[in-house]
């Protein structure tokens, strides 16, 4: 299979983080609704597992036949927490939020404590917790050596951030640069490390986008 | 997006099929790297499920009766869109339990590797026999994960 690199799809979701924030006034009168991607395609996760666009619309549409909606817990505990999808869909080519093909789901949160997590940087994502099959493959890979992007914003300001990667993929690691007298060092996926009393989301997966 | 390829490598990986997702976590970071994209503040012309479960549960009550009612639990008295979800995941189970070959545990939370695919080529699978895999933030294996029982 030739090797294509989607750049129109790194270059459709740059800035890789675009977080559509409001003023928030005060916490109860937010509806506390959180979207996200639970699977992409067209990249191969921290564990090393792929899946097809195909495979992952089937998964989304199997667990909304399967009316789980209620089926949202935290940190894998299977204990359901409250929190339900009220939205949930397969983004089309050119969606300028979500990546293309990915299962996407709107969550309501309606547990203070929960929402305050999410608020605070405590929850960040969504992680699959099910059964399947696994086959192995053998996957032809471009690394890049360096990746930069921005982060989401918080406390009314944003970073550039960069992170690099090993020969053999592996996260390197990064930083961001300094705005309002701070910096972020970057020492995993999703979360810049703390500084100045928070921390950032970010995503760099566009930049590893390929149509497989 | 500044990308910079180095250059192109042959990599293992395991290639999901028929997954079946039966909980969606929140979690710190996730296997699949992908912060949340957005929350949403209120708006009144927005859709409230929640008011239109709690309006669907009332219509539906029963006229009162002296004959001694059936002690619902705990949880559908306090959530009614929860108890209309689990009303609705009950009479759909037999769809679930037809679908599903529970064969591999699989919990996407964070690890070192992580790469863009470019090109795969598949490798020897065996259906028949599959290997259990059991990950998560905690690692233990549970019992319920190993699909052999069935809530």
């Amino acid at each position: 299979m030739a090797a294509r690199m989607a750049a129109a799809n790194v270059a459709r979701m740059s800035p890789p983080m675009s977080p559509i924030e409001v003023a928030i006034k005060k916490q109860d009168a937010e509806q506390q609704i959180v979207f996200g991607e639970v699977f992409a395609p067209g990249m191969t996760d921290a564990q090393g597992d792929r899946m097809s666009a195909a495979e992952i619309a089937k998964a989304a549409y199997l667990f909304m036949a399967k009316g789980r909606l209620a089926k949202i817990d935290t940190n894998h505990d299977l204990q359901p927490n409250g929190s339900y999808i009220v939205e949930s869909f397969v983004a089309r080519d050119g969606d300028p939020t979500f990546i293309a093909g990915a299962w996407v789901i709107g969550v309501k949160v309606p547990d203070p404590a929960l929402w305050a997590a999410i608020k605070k940087g405590e929850l960040n994502g969504f992680s699959l917790d099910g059964a399947g099959f696994r086959e192995e493959v053998t996957v032809e890979v471009e690394i890049p050596e360096e990746l930069a992007g921005l982060t989401d914003r918080i406390q009314d300001h944003a970073h550039q951030f960069t992170v690099r990667f090993d020969p053999d993929g592996n996260f390197l690691g990064g930083e961001t640069d300094t705005v309002q007298g701070h910096r972020h060092t970057i020492t995993q996926g999703t979360l810049t490390d703390e500084s100045a009393g928070h921390s950032h989301r970010f995503s760099y997966v566009e930049g590893f986008l390929h149509e497989a | 997006m500044k990308r910079e390829v180095k250059k192109r490598r042959e990599v293992k990986a395991n290639e999901l099929s028929d997954v079946d997702v039966r909980f969606v976590s929140l979690v710190k970071r996730g296997a699949n790297r992908i912060p949340f994209r957005l929350t949403k503040e209120d708006t009144s012309r927005m859709l409230d499920f929640v008011k239109l479960f709690r309006k669907s549960d009332e219509e539906a009550k029963p006229a009162p009766s002296s004959a001694p009612q059936p002690e619902a639990p705990a949880k559908e008295e306090k959530d009614p869109v929860l108890a209309a979800l689990a009303r609705l995941e009950e009479g759909q189970r037999a769809l679930a339990e037809s679908i599903g070959q529970l064969v591999a545990k699989v919990q996407k939370t964070d690890a070192p590797l992580s790469y863009g695919v470019s090109s795969v080529v598949l490798g020897e699978a065996n259906r028949d026999q599959p290997v259990r895999l059991a990950k998560g933030a905690a690692g233990i294996p549970r019992l319920l994960d190993t699909g052999l029982i069935k809530l």
